[in-house]
């Protein structure tokens, strides 16, 4: 076996300790990583795992459809499409050429709080990678006839997305009306007539207002070395200029309700019966994390899998439903939506399926939870995590990902295993408690 | 939303193992080894200690291919009862245990091959072997959670009726591959389905996991010597007998119609071309990699993506693959346009097909794709799960341990010559039937 396989670095050592004691005790795992900024505000952090000769680097920029104004939602995903159509150097669609040519693949995504742009090679191309997120981090040149047709592209995004899904119809409206008035009520494609409204010169402001080292993070995770990357990083970034414009806007407290708030749908062209309970939580992103880690061990209890209460007691044992289960990824930077779902079974009402679901969440909050129960739910959570480790996009994507909300991302990287362990019974109680009251629900319904 | 399409790679991540580069260069290979199991079956260790995991793939010849042929569907029934219970443990208990211990164990069937997955932490493998041994032992196929089974596989089948792009590729399928077992529905139909019973997947089960067919791929922290135990302790349980369910048929005696719409009141049209492609064996596979990558292959700007989405802006993505099958397997084309634009879509994806087969690509095109297909090799091996998966296939259809090794060359060679040959063989459109789902024009 090649020495560069060998790992120069056991990060799970100490991991490996606890588990032959007691299960899953385990305490931290670290990975080899540093972190600097650039004078230009530019944040980046490297981390190294030599295992296959890989690399990816991903630009986190902070903004996202949030950022947007009404009349014009869309627009962040639209200048993603648009930033690999050329810059002063490069020609059109010239990008991914040329990382192809080099046996890399590049792609990006756009969400609520960010837009993130990633390129996966072999790690003696590292600088090339680098060379062209640089490039088109000041550089992009926006051409009217790349806007035309891309804006088309967009468009049938959309309508194979959003209006050939009966399902994704039902929940970008479900989703406005949960969070009225909220950013988070944007849908991130942008509503049809937004996108066909979009201009070269919305494109424009947007790229000029919010593409700049300092509204960036750049995470490099792969087999690399440090001295060399720092040195690649800072001759590709620094001559970069620092941007003009004003921080980022925070966005505004999510609604608060008495009573739920119900949106029911009929739909033709949809073949299943659909019910969703969303409530309003608090994330990793937000300052009180132990309630975030708690919200994480009550969707593995509630729904998970399919050993959680929820689907054991709704799709196994009642048969009230197809399949059911609970939602929460703890992720976004404002707050989100805990949810609890089903499809409910041939006959079953949705009245009966709710009672069934809030009636779970009640023996939550007024039964105990076993020790068992507890430990095989943080057992699952700490495994899928251990697995995703092995994946250097999850990696990096973890780090881009807090790193772009400023928050550390060694809790939910390094800390997260000894972060989940410590979450008790009483905790969980709290949370369900506290957040999954009907009245404070918005609940929709889709009927076919 | 990303920029690209990139649900089909997913899917047919079997194919694109193959469709895509893999080269074991010298400086980088995890160290492979290969030895015979009890009665033959072939096991793959791939080691790896960067993380304290193992992975495991089991492939058997099995899978949608094999369904009998009135029920079509009972292979998928068999994968997804395959942790719902084993050894002295019911539906409820199996699956409690595999929660607490963090393992996750599945099973799928494929056209060729019914394939375990399992995954755990290398401190419960021990724990993890034995729940995946009992699985296969020892099944339960109880009957409360086939109904549970059945019930969830309806309303899936129900719901696939909604996506246009589903009831397309249904239909192309019945059009290249008639009553050839390829052209059945792998997920069965609503009558199919209603038709199965317990009795028939504990049969089909018992012969499919035979071990003259099987082939273990293990990736990750385990010994090579901890392997050889297991697995000899352990498979030696199983049927030693060749199985005698009908071998896949080489031959195709019918082709459907040439061209259909199916109604769907949808706003944007799915549009198929397809036919019958490749085998995995057939001489010119490595043209046929190489043609595909040019035409339509992912993670590159193909002739496709260039005419129909970059210059048009006639849809998000386009695409063609060919699944190298133990038979020929189906070579397809397709994307989604608005009702307005499918005619002009289909005539691009004609003239691009016509020129393929009619005119030499370019050389620095040529040059490019091989590069891409060469260069991008690591990045399909840079995690366990790919690398089991990858050995697994490797073994499942023999294509000795210096396959990867052999792959950049064999892509290296391919000419313009080659590609035209296959292209004017598979992109005939004698041969290509055309599907589309959506709305008239």
């Amino acid at each position: 076996m090649d020495s560069s396989f060998v790992k120069y670095f056991k990060k799970y050592d100490r991991l490996l300790l606890c588990l032959s004691i007691i299960f899953f005790s385990s305490n931290v795992f670290a990975l080899e990583s540093k972190s600097f900024t650039l004078e230009n505000g530019l944040q980046t952090v490297l981390v190294r795992e030599p295992k296959a000769p890989v690399v990816v680097t991903q630009v986190w920029y902070r903004i996202g459809a949030v950022d947007e104004l009404d009349g014009k939602t869309g627009l962040a995903h639209m200048l993603e499409h648009m930033m690999f159509q050329g810059t002063k150097k490069l020609a059109p669609s010239e990008f991914s050429k040329i990382v192809s040519r080099n046996g890399g693949n590049d792609n990006a995504s756009t969400a609520h709080d960010y837009t993130n742009y990633w390129i996966k090679l072999s790690s003696d191309r590292l600088e090339l990678a680098l060379e062209l997120e640089a490039d088109r981090m000041q550089n992009l040149r926006l051409q009217e006839s790349e806007f035309k047709s891309e804006n088309l592209v967009v468009q049938e995004e959309r309508r194979s997305r959003v209006e050939n899904r009966p399902t994704a119809r039902f929940f970008e409206k479900f989703r406005k009306t949960a969070y009225g008035d909220h950013p988070y009520s944007r849908p991130v494609i942008g509503l049809m007539d937004d996108v066909k409204g979009h201009t070269l010169a919305d494109l424009q402001n947007w790229y000029k207002s919010h593409y700049a080292p300092d509204k960036a993070v750049l995470v490099v995770v792969g087999d690399i070395e440090f001295e060399h990357t720092e040195k690649l990083v800072e001759k590709h970034f620094s001559a970069l200029k620092h941007s003009q414009s004003s921080k980022r806007k925070p966005l505004p407290a999510l609604p608060v309700r008495q009573e739920p708030i119900r949106f029911d749908m009929q739909d033709d062209r949809a073949t299943l019966p659909h019910y969703y309970a969303g409530f309003f939580v608090p994330t990793f992103m937000m300052d009180d994390v132990d309630e975030a880690f708690a919200l994480e061990l009550l969707s593995a209890i509630l729904g998970g899998d399919s050993s959680s209460r929820i689907y054991r007691k709704l799709v196994v044992e009642d048969k009230l439903a197809i399949s059911a289960g609970s939602g929460y990824s703890g992720l976004s930077m404002g707050g989100e939506m805990f949810s609890l779902s089903a499809v409910p079974g041939n006959g079953v009402e949705f009245e009966q399926l709710e009672k069934a679901l809030f009636a779970q969440v009640d023996k939550i909050i007024n039964q105990p939870i076993s020790e068992r129960e507890l430990q095989r739910a943080k057992n699952s959570l700490i495994t899928s995590h251990l697995f995703a480790q092995d994946s250097i996009d999850r990696i990096a994507w973890l780090i881009g990902r807090l790193s772009s909300n400023n928050s550390d991302w060694k809790l939910l990287v390094e800390e997260y295993p000894k972060r989940v362990q410590k979450v008790t019974s009483q905790q969980i109680k709290k949370v369900a408690a506290r957040y999954l009251q009907i009245n404070r629900a918005a609940i929709g319904t889709l009927h076919p | 939303m990303s920029r690209y399409l990139s649900l089909f790679i997913v899917v047919l991540s079997l194919v694109l193992f193959f469709s895509k580069p893999i080269i074991v260069t010298a400086a980088w290979s995890p160290e492979v080894s290969r030895f015979n199991g009890p009665g033959g079956m072939q096991v793959y260790h791939v080691a790896s200690d960067a993380n304290p995991l193992v992975v495991v793939k089991l492939l058997v010849r099995g899978g949608s291919g094999y369904d009998p042929e009135n029920k079509p569907g009972v292979a998928n029934l068999v994968a997804w009862m395959f942790n719902e219970g084993g050894g002295d443990l019911d539906s409820e208990a199996f699956q409690e245990k595999l929660s607490y211990y963090g393992i996750s164990l599945s099973a799928s069937a494929g056209s060729d091959a019914m394939t375990v997955s399992m995954s755990t932490l290398s401190t419960h493998l021990d724990v993890a072997w034995s729940m995946m041994m009992d699985a296969m032992l020892k099944p339960k196929f109880a009957q409360a959670d086939f109904d549970r089974a059945v019930a969830e596989e309806i309303a899936s089948l129900k719901q696939a009726k909604e996506k246009p792009g589903s009831v397309a590729a249904d239909a192309l399928n019945r059009e290249i591959f008639g009553n050839h077992p390829y052209g059945r529905p792998a997920k069965g139909s609503l009558s199919s389905i209603s038709s199965i019973t317990t009795a028939d997947l504990e049969k089909y089960h018992d012969e499919v996991f035979r071990l003259p067919t099987m082939v273990l791929a293990v990736a990750g922290d385990i010994t090579l010597k901890k392997l050889k135990k297991l697995t000899n302790d352990s498979f030696v349980q199983v049927n030693h007998l060749p199985s005698s369910l009908t071998p896949i048929p080489f031959a195709f005696t019918k082709t459907g119609k040439k061209s259909q719409h199916i109604e769907l009141d949808v706003p944007q049209t799915a549009i198929r071309f397809g036919g019958v492609g490749i085998n995995r064996h057939d001489p010119d596979y490595y043209a046929m990699v190489v043609m595909n990558q040019i035409l339509g292959g992912g993670g590159f700007s193909s002739r496709l993506t260039k005419e129909i989405r970059e210059k048009r802006g006639l849809t998000y993505g386009v695409y063609s693959y060919f699944s190298p099958l133990a038979a020929q397997g189906p070579f397809v084309i397709g994307m989604q346009t608005k009702t307005a634009s499918v005619e002009e879509s289909k005539k691009l994806i004609r003239h691009e097909l016509k020129r393929m087969a009619t005119q030499d690509v370019g050389s620095e095109e040529l040059e490019d794709i091989k590069r891409y297909l060469t260069g991008s090799f690591p990045l399909n091996l840079d995690g366990l799960g790919k690398l089991a998966g990858t050995w697994g296939v490797i073994g499942f259809y023999n294509r000795g341990l210096d396959y990867l090794e052999m792959w950049p060359n064999r892509v290296r060679e391919v000419s313009k010559k080659d590609i035209r040959r296959v292209a004017r063989r598979i992109l005939n459109f004698n041969r290509l039937h055309i599907v589309t789902v959506g709305r008239t024009p």
